[in-house]
Protein backbone atom coordinates (compact mmCIF):
# COMPACT_ATOMS: atom_id res chain seq x y z
CA UNK A 1 0.00 0.00 0.00
CA UNK A 2 2.19 2.48 0.53
CA UNK A 3 4.78 3.53 -2.16
CA UNK A 4 7.46 4.97 -0.53
CA UNK A 5 7.99 2.61 2.43
CA UNK A 6 11.55 4.32 3.24
CA UNK A 7 9.75 7.82 4.37
CA UNK A 8 7.29 5.88 6.41
CA UNK A 9 10.09 3.76 8.18
CA UNK A 10 12.00 7.22 8.54
CA UNK A 11 8.76 8.41 10.69
CA UNK A 12 8.00 5.71 12.49
CA UNK A 13 11.66 3.94 12.94
CA UNK A 14 11.96 5.21 16.40
CA UNK A 15 8.27 4.03 17.76
CA UNK A 16 8.15 0.62 18.84
CA UNK A 17 4.47 0.80 18.97
CA UNK A 18 1.84 -0.08 16.12
CA UNK A 19 0.72 2.09 14.19
CA UNK A 20 -3.13 1.78 13.42
CA UNK A 21 -5.50 3.41 10.56
CA UNK A 22 -8.39 5.26 10.65
CA UNK A 23 -10.93 5.31 7.81
CA UNK A 24 -12.48 8.72 6.97
CA UNK A 25 -15.43 7.70 9.52
CA UNK A 26 -12.66 7.53 12.04
CA UNK A 27 -10.97 10.50 10.82
CA UNK A 28 -14.18 12.60 11.58
CA UNK A 29 -14.71 11.27 15.46
CA UNK A 30 -11.11 13.08 16.19
CA UNK A 31 -12.18 16.24 13.79
CA UNK A 32 -14.67 18.69 13.80
CA UNK A 33 -14.09 19.45 10.28
CA UNK A 34 -16.45 18.07 7.13
CA UNK A 35 -17.63 19.05 3.87
CA UNK A 36 -16.08 21.08 2.39
CA UNK A 37 -12.73 21.49 4.74
CA UNK A 38 -12.56 17.93 5.61
CA UNK A 39 -8.96 17.03 3.93
CA UNK A 40 -7.65 13.73 5.02
CA UNK A 41 -9.54 11.24 3.53
CA UNK A 42 -7.57 8.16 5.46
CA UNK A 43 -4.91 7.82 7.78
CA UNK A 44 -2.94 5.01 7.40
CA UNK A 45 -0.23 4.86 10.37
CA UNK A 46 -1.21 6.71 13.54
CA UNK A 47 1.03 6.23 16.39
CA UNK A 48 -1.21 9.09 18.99
CA UNK A 49 0.95 11.60 20.32
CA UNK A 50 3.95 10.79 17.93
CA UNK A 51 3.55 10.89 13.97
CA UNK A 52 0.64 10.36 11.39
CA UNK A 53 0.71 9.51 7.65
CA UNK A 54 -2.85 10.12 6.07
CA UNK A 55 -3.81 10.86 2.22
CA UNK A 56 -5.95 13.27 0.70
CA UNK A 57 -7.21 12.57 -2.79
CA UNK A 58 -7.26 15.72 -4.77
CA UNK A 59 -10.31 15.72 -7.70
CA UNK A 60 -11.35 18.48 -10.17
CA UNK A 61 -14.29 18.32 -8.09
CA UNK A 62 -12.98 19.74 -4.89
CA UNK A 63 -15.33 23.37 -5.17
CA UNK A 64 -12.34 25.33 -4.61
CA UNK A 65 -11.19 24.36 -8.77
CA UNK A 66 -14.18 26.55 -10.14
CA UNK A 67 -11.87 29.75 -9.22
CA UNK A 68 -8.54 28.66 -8.55
CA UNK A 69 -8.09 28.85 -10.94
CA UNK A 70 -10.71 28.63 -14.02
CA UNK A 71 -8.29 27.96 -16.55
CA UNK A 72 -5.19 25.84 -14.25
CA UNK A 73 -7.08 24.02 -11.64
CA UNK A 74 -4.42 23.69 -8.87
CA UNK A 75 -5.03 23.10 -5.03
CA UNK A 76 -4.61 26.21 -2.95
CA UNK A 77 -0.92 25.82 -0.65
CA UNK A 78 -2.86 27.08 2.06
CA UNK A 79 -5.49 24.26 1.96
CA UNK A 80 -1.99 21.89 1.89
CA UNK A 81 -1.06 23.29 5.05
CA UNK A 82 -4.45 23.07 6.92
CA UNK A 83 -4.66 19.54 5.79
CA UNK A 84 -1.45 18.61 7.29
CA UNK A 85 -2.49 20.54 10.62
CA UNK A 86 -5.25 18.17 10.28
CA UNK A 87 -3.46 15.33 10.27
CA UNK A 88 -1.60 16.45 13.28
CA UNK A 89 -4.93 17.23 14.79
CA UNK A 90 -5.63 13.72 14.61
CA UNK A 91 -2.25 12.71 15.93
CA UNK A 92 -2.58 15.17 18.73
CA UNK A 93 -6.24 14.54 19.57
CA UNK A 94 -5.64 10.66 19.13
CA UNK A 95 -3.56 10.93 22.02
CA UNK A 96 -5.93 12.42 24.46
CA UNK A 97 -9.07 10.12 26.10
CA UNK A 98 -11.07 8.56 23.83
CA UNK A 99 -13.45 10.76 21.50
CA UNK A 100 -17.16 11.10 21.51
CA UNK A 101 -19.13 8.99 18.81
CA UNK A 102 -20.68 11.97 18.31
CA UNK A 103 -19.57 15.18 17.71
CA UNK A 104 -16.17 15.59 18.09
CA UNK A 105 -16.41 19.18 18.13
CA UNK A 106 -17.72 19.05 22.12
CA UNK A 107 -14.52 17.62 22.89
CA UNK A 108 -11.06 19.47 23.27
CA UNK A 109 -10.29 21.95 20.68
CA UNK A 110 -8.30 19.94 17.36
CA UNK A 111 -5.36 21.49 17.52
CA UNK A 112 -5.68 25.33 15.77
CA UNK A 113 -3.18 26.56 14.33
CA UNK A 114 -0.99 28.94 15.75
CA UNK A 115 2.07 29.48 13.58
CA UNK A 116 3.24 27.87 10.49
CA UNK A 117 6.62 27.97 9.86
CA UNK A 118 9.80 27.11 6.96
CA UNK A 119 7.01 26.50 4.79
CA UNK A 120 7.79 25.91 1.30
CA UNK A 121 5.89 25.13 -1.73
CA UNK A 122 7.65 22.79 -4.55
CA UNK A 123 4.93 22.08 -6.73
CA UNK A 124 1.85 22.28 -8.05
CA UNK A 125 -0.91 20.12 -6.94
CA UNK A 126 -2.92 18.83 -9.36
CA UNK A 127 -6.20 17.18 -9.53
CA UNK A 128 -5.74 13.39 -9.79
CA UNK A 129 -3.23 13.99 -7.21
CA UNK A 130 -2.93 11.81 -4.28
CA UNK A 131 -1.25 13.77 -1.59
CA UNK A 132 0.51 11.70 0.86
CA UNK A 133 0.77 13.27 4.44
CA UNK A 134 3.01 13.17 6.95
CA UNK A 135 3.45 15.02 10.68
CA UNK A 136 5.86 14.11 13.57
CA UNK A 137 5.54 16.15 16.35
CA UNK A 138 8.73 18.02 17.31
CA UNK A 139 8.11 18.91 20.90
CA UNK A 140 5.29 19.93 23.23
CA UNK A 141 5.68 22.85 25.54
CA UNK A 142 2.55 23.24 27.94
CA UNK A 143 -0.15 23.46 25.38
CA UNK A 144 1.69 24.24 22.29
CA UNK A 145 2.84 21.66 20.09
CA UNK A 146 5.33 21.94 17.15
CA UNK A 147 5.19 19.37 14.07
CA UNK A 148 6.91 18.97 11.35
CA UNK A 149 5.14 18.23 8.27
CA UNK A 150 5.44 17.20 4.79
CA UNK A 151 2.95 17.18 1.69
CA UNK A 152 4.50 14.17 -1.22
CA UNK A 153 2.85 13.38 -4.66
CA UNK A 154 4.27 10.11 -5.98
CA UNK A 155 7.05 10.39 -3.41
CA UNK A 156 7.98 14.22 -4.51
CA UNK A 157 7.53 16.92 -1.72
CA UNK A 158 5.59 19.33 -2.69
CA UNK A 159 5.41 21.07 0.57
CA UNK A 160 6.80 20.69 3.40
CA UNK A 161 7.48 23.27 6.80
CA UNK A 162 6.67 23.47 10.49
CA UNK A 163 3.40 24.04 12.29
CA UNK A 164 2.76 25.07 15.40
CA UNK A 165 -0.62 24.20 16.92
CA UNK A 166 -2.65 24.66 20.26
CA UNK A 167 -4.65 22.76 21.92
CA UNK B 1 27.16 32.82 44.71
CA UNK B 2 31.17 32.46 43.27
CA UNK B 3 33.13 34.31 41.41
CA UNK B 4 34.39 31.72 39.26
CA UNK B 5 34.27 30.46 35.66
CA UNK B 6 30.49 29.44 36.44
CA UNK B 7 29.86 33.46 37.12
CA UNK B 8 31.54 34.44 33.68
CA UNK B 9 29.56 31.92 32.41
CA UNK B 10 26.04 32.91 33.36
CA UNK B 11 26.78 36.26 32.47
CA UNK B 12 27.54 35.56 28.77
CA UNK B 13 24.46 33.05 29.32
CA UNK B 14 22.12 35.98 29.92
CA UNK B 15 23.59 37.87 26.86
CA UNK B 16 22.83 35.17 24.79
CA UNK B 17 19.54 34.62 25.79
CA UNK B 18 18.10 38.51 25.45
CA UNK B 19 19.58 38.57 21.86
CA UNK B 20 17.98 35.35 21.22
CA UNK B 21 14.71 36.32 22.43
CA UNK B 22 14.85 39.90 20.48
CA UNK B 23 15.66 38.39 17.38
CA UNK B 24 13.99 35.11 17.48
CA UNK B 25 10.21 36.77 18.47
CA UNK B 26 11.50 40.13 16.44
CA UNK B 27 11.04 42.84 19.24
CA UNK B 28 11.78 45.67 18.81
CA UNK B 29 13.76 46.69 21.87
CA UNK B 30 17.52 46.42 22.34
CA UNK B 31 18.57 42.92 24.07
CA UNK B 32 19.97 44.79 27.18
CA UNK B 33 16.82 46.61 28.08
CA UNK B 34 15.63 43.16 29.00
CA UNK B 35 16.56 43.19 32.65
CA UNK B 36 17.43 40.26 34.19
CA UNK B 37 14.76 39.98 36.81
CA UNK B 38 11.91 40.84 34.94
CA UNK B 39 9.01 38.15 34.06
CA UNK B 40 8.54 37.09 31.00
CA UNK B 41 5.31 36.42 30.61
CA UNK B 42 3.30 38.63 33.31
CA UNK B 43 3.50 42.06 32.83
CA UNK B 44 2.27 44.20 34.83
CA UNK B 45 2.59 48.06 35.78
CA UNK B 46 6.36 48.63 36.75
CA UNK B 47 8.47 45.36 36.58
CA UNK B 48 9.12 45.69 33.54
CA UNK B 49 7.88 42.35 31.70
CA UNK B 50 7.69 41.83 28.26
CA UNK B 51 4.12 39.48 27.89
CA UNK B 52 5.19 37.04 25.84
CA UNK B 53 2.39 34.12 24.93
CA UNK B 54 2.70 30.47 24.99
CA UNK B 55 3.80 30.68 21.37
CA UNK B 56 6.91 32.81 21.56
CA UNK B 57 7.80 30.80 24.77
CA UNK B 58 8.02 27.46 22.66
CA UNK B 59 10.39 29.95 20.09
CA UNK B 60 12.08 30.78 23.24
CA UNK B 61 12.81 26.70 24.01
CA UNK B 62 13.51 25.59 20.30
CA UNK B 63 16.04 28.46 19.81
CA UNK B 64 18.03 27.80 23.23
CA UNK B 65 17.98 24.05 22.04
CA UNK B 66 19.37 24.75 18.86
CA UNK B 67 21.83 27.48 19.94
CA UNK B 68 22.96 25.28 23.28
CA UNK B 69 22.47 21.55 21.80
CA UNK B 70 20.24 21.32 25.24
CA UNK B 71 16.88 19.57 25.75
CA UNK B 72 14.85 21.12 27.69
CA UNK B 73 11.70 18.98 28.94
CA UNK B 74 8.11 20.20 28.84
CA UNK B 75 8.05 20.23 32.81
CA UNK B 76 11.18 21.78 33.55
CA UNK B 77 9.32 25.04 31.70
CA UNK B 78 6.75 26.51 34.20
CA UNK B 79 8.98 27.00 36.81
CA UNK B 80 12.09 28.07 35.34
CA UNK B 81 10.48 29.94 32.31
CA UNK B 82 9.89 32.80 34.67
CA UNK B 83 12.87 35.39 33.86
CA UNK B 84 16.20 35.76 31.98
CA UNK B 85 18.11 35.17 35.47
CA UNK B 86 16.00 31.36 35.99
CA UNK B 87 16.05 31.17 32.39
CA UNK B 88 19.90 30.81 32.47
CA UNK B 89 20.23 28.88 35.19
CA UNK B 90 18.05 26.19 33.46
CA UNK B 91 20.68 26.11 30.30
CA UNK B 92 23.62 26.30 32.59
CA UNK B 93 22.26 23.26 34.58
CA UNK B 94 21.42 21.62 32.05
CA UNK B 95 24.77 22.14 30.33
CA UNK B 96 27.05 21.01 32.88
CA UNK B 97 24.58 18.36 33.32
CA UNK B 98 25.07 17.48 29.49
CA UNK B 99 28.74 17.82 30.17
CA UNK B 100 28.87 15.12 33.41
CA UNK B 101 26.95 12.33 31.55
CA UNK B 102 26.86 11.08 28.38
CA UNK B 103 23.33 11.55 26.62
CA UNK B 104 20.19 9.69 26.46
CA UNK B 105 20.74 8.46 22.85
CA UNK B 106 23.99 7.04 23.92
CA UNK B 107 22.83 5.06 26.61
CA UNK B 108 19.89 3.42 24.75
CA UNK B 109 22.22 2.89 21.70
Amino acid sequence: MHSDPGAAAVLVADVEEEAAALDVRDVMRYLPHRYPMLLVDRVDALVPGVSAEGVKCVSINEPYMTGHFPDYPIMPGVLIVDALAQLAGVMLRSDAPAPQAEGAASGPRPGVLASIQRMRFFRPVLPGDRLQLRVRLLKTLGSVHQVQAEACVSDETVASGELLLAS
Amino acid sequence: MEMTNEGVGLVAIKDGLKALIVERLKLDIEPQSIKDDAPLFDAAEGNDGLSLDSVEALEIVVGIEERWGIVIQDDSVANEFYSVDSLAALVDRLLTAGADQPTVEAVGA
